[in-house]
């Protein structure tokens, strides 16, 4: 499976017309919606949405560049929210396709980029930086109230980034980076030698940590930053190495139900294909399968949600936001130099998935899907 | 997906526009390796030999600065200071290698700091009975290096360092300047002596290679050397300092603003950058380009003597230049210039040289 930018472009350009704008309001609709943000041709970031029939159904400009989305239970509405350190997140009337409300975290906070809302869909939770105090926090927002913020849980390490909730709708698993950052110096990491990552799973009724789980001292570099949940409360992590480029480290982990975080191999040529780097993870529809991206390799690499196990690989170029395709093994993934594909992981084949949007539009990091709302009786 | 700034209009005006280079003639192998091997005589090796020394006449002035505390050796001290944070500065863009190795970058240079780490950390070794350069080295990053030798010798622990000062902090300085001449040492005997030096990888790429497969890929090393260079500068030194007008500039954030160098230190980045282009002297990463680039190559010469000269008609430091109405367009132009440079270097050296630079340390997320 290889696909590079040239191909891609060629295969969508034949597949699609010119670009299409979407329009107003519009009614009920069928099927999953996918969201993501990214650069148009332009260079203005902006961030879109399609359906599963390849259809553009949103497409907004962002104050500045995006990173992911919660998306409500009812998946007709979404947050995105700013890239780190962020200083907005918008609420996405999906039904619409329009934006509608903007909102800030405190003075002393930034949003690190990943929220999630409550089963309820009431309250949205969102890792933030608590940058002068070096701690990471987990902002709580009451969505029925414009996104007035009712207060904070401690992250249980420095630097959280992606966050997800359990399927027993209580406890927050949390991917504590390790990597202190301040709003002085934007992007600049500044404890990389006194890192310590680690995996939280915190009660969020409480704001107990239930659990905190490490790789161990030899692998204290290894940012802990994306995580998706499997059955049975399988958690699979990806990570980033802040370490030096001979090193070869594992780059994915899966912690069971209350067990270690486990490190999982891969053969060499793949995990140095990876470049000690992954972008996004996601499980399948099922829960049993999940995929990685690692951009900088420009590799999809597919793993057992069961045992850990490695799987395959497949190519694209600059791969990185993923999201679960409708069929069991299968994932949708965007691209930083633009196009969604269809990955089956299954029948081990990537084909391009019509978006509405232009080839130009370069996709950010994460893709996000909403599933239909569910019809009420 | 890489940021997406449109790039100003003023960066137009100064660095002038010419055709997009043809992408696809991709230099031959043998030229990467040529290069490779060129800047890694001429470019690296000087640059680690010149820091080496310099740690070592650092060490040897805290030396007889304890010997003989004064005012003369106390200068000295200063002035020895100065001349391993010029070498450092000089040699600050080479971030892989040996220099990537045991953390050495971080421990050379903790900076940007955060909330005060480095004048705990001397406090606290201050505090030690016995310090070494050992007990330095395995001690807090924070501890470590030109800021933790910055706070001995101008910063609020000076006093103990300066004449009548204590004991204690002139052995401090000479432990740390000791593990710092343990350091450039290492950078420089690991890129060329021991049984796997880091030239021989860096010159024999390959599949089973655990850093390069190809030449081209060791030369992408140096283009991303360049290219995260200029975005330092621009993203660390500049920008958070100067702010968004001479009312705004922010001179806490600045480097090196105990020792009052903060522009120092850019010019000597600048210049580093440049002579790793290729700007007159040795031949640098622009021997790689293709004739067919030739307009690009000049735009990138006149760019980089355009913005070396603005950092140097800068009445420095920093901080209080983008302060003074009178020498805040100079700051103002010279952080459009090297955004102008870095945005070159990105989109169009790099697709000239068929080399990708794709993400870089403050990009991925």
């Amino acid at each position: 499976m290889a696909i590079d930018r040239r191909c891609a472009l060629r295969l969508l350009a034949g597949g699609l017309g010119a670009a299409f704008w979407p329009g107003g309001a519009r009614a009920e609709r069928k099927g999953r919606r996918f969201l993501s943000a990214g650069a148009a041709a332009s260079g203005g970031y902006r961030v879109g949405g399609f359906s599963e029939a390849g259809e553009a159904l949103l497409d907004s400009a962002l104050p500045a560049r995006g990173h992911a989305f919660a998306v409500r239970p009812d998946g007709r509405l979404a947050v995105h929210f700013a890239r780190r350190p962020g200083e907005f997140a918008l609420a996405l009337d999906i039904d619409r396709g329009a934006v509608s409300r903007r909102f800030a975290p405190p003075q002393d906070r930034r949003f690190q980029g990943h929220g999630v809302f409550d089963p309820s869909g009431r309250l949205l939770y969102a890792t933030e930086n608590d940058f002068d105090a070096g701690r990471g926090a987990v902002g709580i927002y009451d969505a029925r109230r414009g996104f007035r913020r009712l207060g904070e849980l401690p992250s249980g390490g420095v630097g959280p980034h992606d966050i997800r909730l359990l399927a027993d709708g209580r406890t927050l698993v949390v991917a504590n980076g390790g990597i202190h950052t301040h709003p002085d110096y934007p992007r600049a990491k500044l404890n990389l030698p006194a890192m310590e990552p680690s995996l939280c799973f915190i009660d969020r009724e409480t704001g107990e940590l239930l659990r905190k789980r490490h790789l161990g001292a030899g692998l204290r570099r290894l940012s802990i930053r994306h995580l998706s949940v499997g059955r049975e409360g399988r958690v699979a992590v990806a990570m980033q190495y802040e370490g030096p480029r001979r090193d070869r480290v594992p780059l994915v982990a899966l912690c069971r139900a209350g067990g270690p975080l486990r490190p999982l191999e891969a053969p060499p040529s793949v995990l140095r294909a990876m470049r000690q780097y992954c972008g996004d993870i996601c499980f399948d529809r099922a829960g049993r399968t999940f995929a990685v991206s690692a951009p900088r390799g420009n590799i999809v690499t597919v793993w057992d949600g069961a045992d850990g196990g490695f799987l395959h690989t497949a190519r694209l170029a600059d791969c990185c936001g993923l999201a679960p395709a409708t069929r069991a093994g299968a994932f949708l993934v965007s691209s930083g130099q633009g196009g969604v594909f269809l990955l089956d992981a299954y029948a081990r084949k990537l084909r391009p998935f019509p978006t509405g949007f232009p080839v130009s539009r370069r996709w950010d990091n994460h893709l996000a899907v909403a599933d239909p709302p569910v019809a009420r009786g | 997906m890489p940021p997406a700034i449109a790039l100003p209009a003023l960066a137009l005006a100064i660095l002038a526009f010419a055709a997009p280079a043809a992408a696809g003639d991709r230099p031959p192998p043998e030229a990467f390796e040529r290069v490779n091997a060129a800047l890694a005589e001429n470019h690296v090796r000087p640059r680690y030999v010149r820091l080496a020394a310099a740690a070592g006449d650092f060490e040897a002035a805290a030396g007889a600065l304890c010997a003989r505390p004064g005012a003369g050796t106390f200068a000295g001290a200063g002035a020895a200071f100065h001349g391993l944070m010029d070498a450092w500065m000089a040699a600050e863009h080479l971030r892989f290698g040996p220099a990537e190795l045991f953390m050495r970058i971080h421990r050379f240079h903790f900076w940007p700091e955060a909330r005060g780490k480095v004048g705990k950390a001397v406090a606290r070794l201050l505090a030690e009975e016995t310090v070494s350069p050992a007990r330095v080295g395995r001690g807090s990053v924070a501890g470590q290096g030109l800021m933790a030798a910055e706070a001995l010798l101008f910063g609020p622990e000076s006093p103990k360092t300066r004449p009548g000062g204590s004991a204690e902090g002139c052995r401090l300085l000479q432990a740390v300047a000791g593990n710092m001449r343990d350091m450039a040492e290492g950078m420089d005997g690991d890129w060329w002596e021991g049984e796997r030096p880091f030239i021989a990888l860096f010159a024999g790429p390959g599949p089973e290679n655990p850093y390069f497969e190809s030449h081209a890929e060791a030369s992408l090393a140096f283009l991303k050397s360049l290219h995260d260079g200029l975005q330092r500068i621009v993203d660390l030194k500049v920008a958070p300092v100067i702010g968004k007008g001479a009312g705004k500039v922010r001179a806490h954030l600045a480097e090196s603003r105990l020792s009052g160098r903060s522009l120092r230190n850019i010019v000597l980045n600048l210049e580093a950058l440049q002579d790793l282009y290729g700007v007159g002297g040795e031949p640098g990463i622009a021997a790689l380009l293709p004739d067919s680039a030739g307009k690009l190559e000049k735009l990138l010469v006149k760019g980089f003597r355009a913005t070396v000269a603005t950092a140097k008609s800068i009445d420095g430091p920093l901080e209080a230049a983008a302060a003074d109405p009178a020498q805040r367009k100079k700051v103002d132009k010279l952080r459009v210039q090297v955004q102008a440079l870095r945005q070159i270097v990105r989109d169009r050296l790099a697709k000239a040289l068929g080399l990708p630079i794709g993400f870089n340390a403050l990009d991925g997320d």
